[in-house]
């Protein structure tokens, strides 16, 4: 019942709901990073981690589900209730359109393959002034409508929707790993000819791992949309991807909480080191090297080892 | 009994190699053929057509009175056919049960296993032997081990035909009994037909009821393994031909 895993995730937990109650609008700024953060290393440990192909696109789809939702509401004048599930599937939608030819390659192809399609996406979110604006960004983005009361036009309350979704996301991606399917994503990431050779039809549930990575990514793009309230194409370029291919692999690749905690220690790690910029990534860099000689697993593996379970 | 597996002109061509050349032959409901052939012979290439990994250049494979060639590799394993792999493939970060579980899965996808599923696995990890090392993961198994491994997913799939590609090689005499033993309940207790590639011949010999021998991607003998062993053309391929 109390098991130490349980017990440090209660008081994460706990932490983090009374963040807004405690810490100042900077440490609540710099959490909503991270669990927006947290949200996009899930959804792309759902893919790369567990079923295996290495992605390199998390970013666009991220952008996709924040320029889209952005869009509906400031076109259309949708509201955010609406524009938000709208974006999540039609990101969801876009990833089974792209991952069912990409994913008809293997390995580095495909890696490559969402390499330049991650640029593809940032490319035209850059030039595609009439509708995103370009290099001038999206401004005048709306907070979510009130609903039940609630105002979210407040920092607090926007708090609360970002954790909401983010332990929604997390709920959902264990859900997934402990289901019936996320045993075929596993066993493809292990052996994908051994997998197909006992029934299982690799490349749909391939496309299907990714298309739901995708999806997530949208949600936390749309979150991000309507919490910052201003878009621009740069930060859903290749140094985002990366930025989750890092977190991803720093916390453990292949297990869901390793991910998340990536994520929330190369956030808060970046922001102390704000105050040696030119250092920043030199040191990063090296840290990352480090953890990944010490253990491929990352900060997962490091933990399992201390506690034996390996 | 019918024949579960009809094969005819099969042919596959590799660029300007043919490597499996108008190869026909017909394998009984519940029997166990063996295949031969020196390294190279189009073996391997044969089993790979049929499971479905390499579509045929030419001809047909009937399987249960359907055509089966061309077909995704899933596709055939679900219509009952199961195979283990040369060079030995587990999913090797997994337990040894999760590997057998996948197996039962891949045929029908539950959320979390039922009880019937549960039992399956239990009654697969038994008849191979596995129980003592159902938490160990595959990876950390030994050559033998895992050749079990393979070979229990693949009974777990409830094949009717089973296509095992150089199971015993490698293996010492004493496992080789086992491995027969294993084979022989497999086949006349489960009812499922046996198709294997072999070069240990005392396997290939006591096991199998007939045997074919492949050369250069042909077909150039069929019959008891009696008859294969005193066939010329068979001994000639094998130990190069007498110079007179």
């Amino acid at each position: 019942m109390f098991t130490p895993n349980r017990i440090a995730m209660a008081v994460l937990l706990i932490i983090l709901i009374l963040i807004p109650q405690l810490a100042s609008s900077y440490i609540v700024y710099v959490v909503v990073i991270a669990m927006l953060y947290a949200m996009l290393t899930a959804s792309y440990d759902l893919m790369t981690g567990y079923t295996g192909p290495l992605s390199f696109c998390p970013a666009a789809f991220y952008g996709l589900g924040a320029y889209t939702s952005a869009l509906l509401t400031l076109k259309t004048g949708m509201s955010f209730w609406l524009a938000f599930p709208i974006s999540s599937v039609s990101v969801f939608l876009f990833g089974a359109v792209i991952g069912y030819p990409a994913l008809k390659l293997r390995g580095h192809y495909f890696a490559v393959t969402t390499f330049f399609f991650g640029h593809f996406v940032y490319l035209v979110l850059l030039n595609s002034r009439k509708l995103t604006n370009g290099p001038l960004g999206l401004r005048g983005i709306q907070p979510p409508d009130s609903l039940f009361g609630i105002d979210f036009g407040g920092m607090t309350a926007s708090y609360y929707l970002v954790l909401f979704f983010g332990l929604l996301t997390v709920a959902f991606c264990y859900f997934i790993i402990n289901s019936g399917v996320g045993k075929y994503f596993v066993s493809i990431r292990e052996n994908e000819d051994l997998a197909e050779a006992v029934g299982i039809n690799t490349w749909f549930y391939k496309v299907l791992a990714f298309s739901i990575s995708a999806g997530l990514a949208g949600m936390a793009g749309s979150l991000f949309a309507h919490f910052f309230r201003l878009l621009h194409p740069s930060t859903f370029a290749w140094m985002t991807s990366e930025m989750i291919v890092i977190m991803a692999l720093v916390g453990g690749l292949g297990t869901l909480i390793g991910p998340i905690i990536g994520a929330g220690v190369v956030t808060f790690f970046l922001e102390l080191m704000r105050f040696a910029p030119e250092l920043r990534f030199i040191i990063w860099s090296i840290m990352l090297i480090l953890v990944l000689l010490i253990e491929p697993k990352g900060l997962a593996g490091i933990y399992m080892r201390i506690r034996g379970g390996r | 009994m019918g024949d579960i597996l009809e094969i005819k002109g099969l042919t596959k061509r590799f660029g300007g190699l043919t490597a499996v050349k108008e190869v026909e032959f017909c394998v009984t409901e519940g029997t166990r053929l063996g295949i031969i052939g020196p390294n190279g012979a189009g073996k391997t290439t044969l089993f790979n057509m049929v499971t479905g990994e390499f579509k045929p250049t030419l001809g047909s494979i009937r399987f249960d009175g359907h055509p089966i060639q061309g077909l995704k590799p899933h596709r055939i394993s679900r219509r009952g056919i199961g195979r283990t792999f040369q060079l030995v493939r587990v999913f090797d970060e997994l337990p040894v049960y999760d590997n057998v579980l996948t197996g039962v899965l891949a045929q029908r996808l539950h959320f979390s296993p039922t009880r019937e599923q549960q039992d399956k696995v239990e009654r697969v990890l038994e008849l191979t032997h596995l129980q003592g090392q159902r938490d160990s993961l595959a990876k950390n198994l030994t050559v033998a081990a895992k050749k079990r491994v393979g070979l229990a997913t693949a009974l777990a799939t409830e094949p009717k035909l089973l296509l095992l590609d150089e199971l015993m090689a490698g293996l010492t005499f004493v496992e080789i009994d086992e491995t027969l033993a294993l084979l022989r309940t497999v086949n006349t207790e489960m009812g499922i037909t046996l198709i294997v590639v072999e070069h240990v011949m005392k396997a290939v010999m006591e096991l199998c009821e007939k045997v074919m021998v492949i050369s250069s991607g042909e077909k150039i003998a069929e019959g008891t393994p009696q008859e294969i062993a005193n066939n010329q053309r068979v001994i000639d391929v094998y130990l190069g031909e007498e110079t007179t």
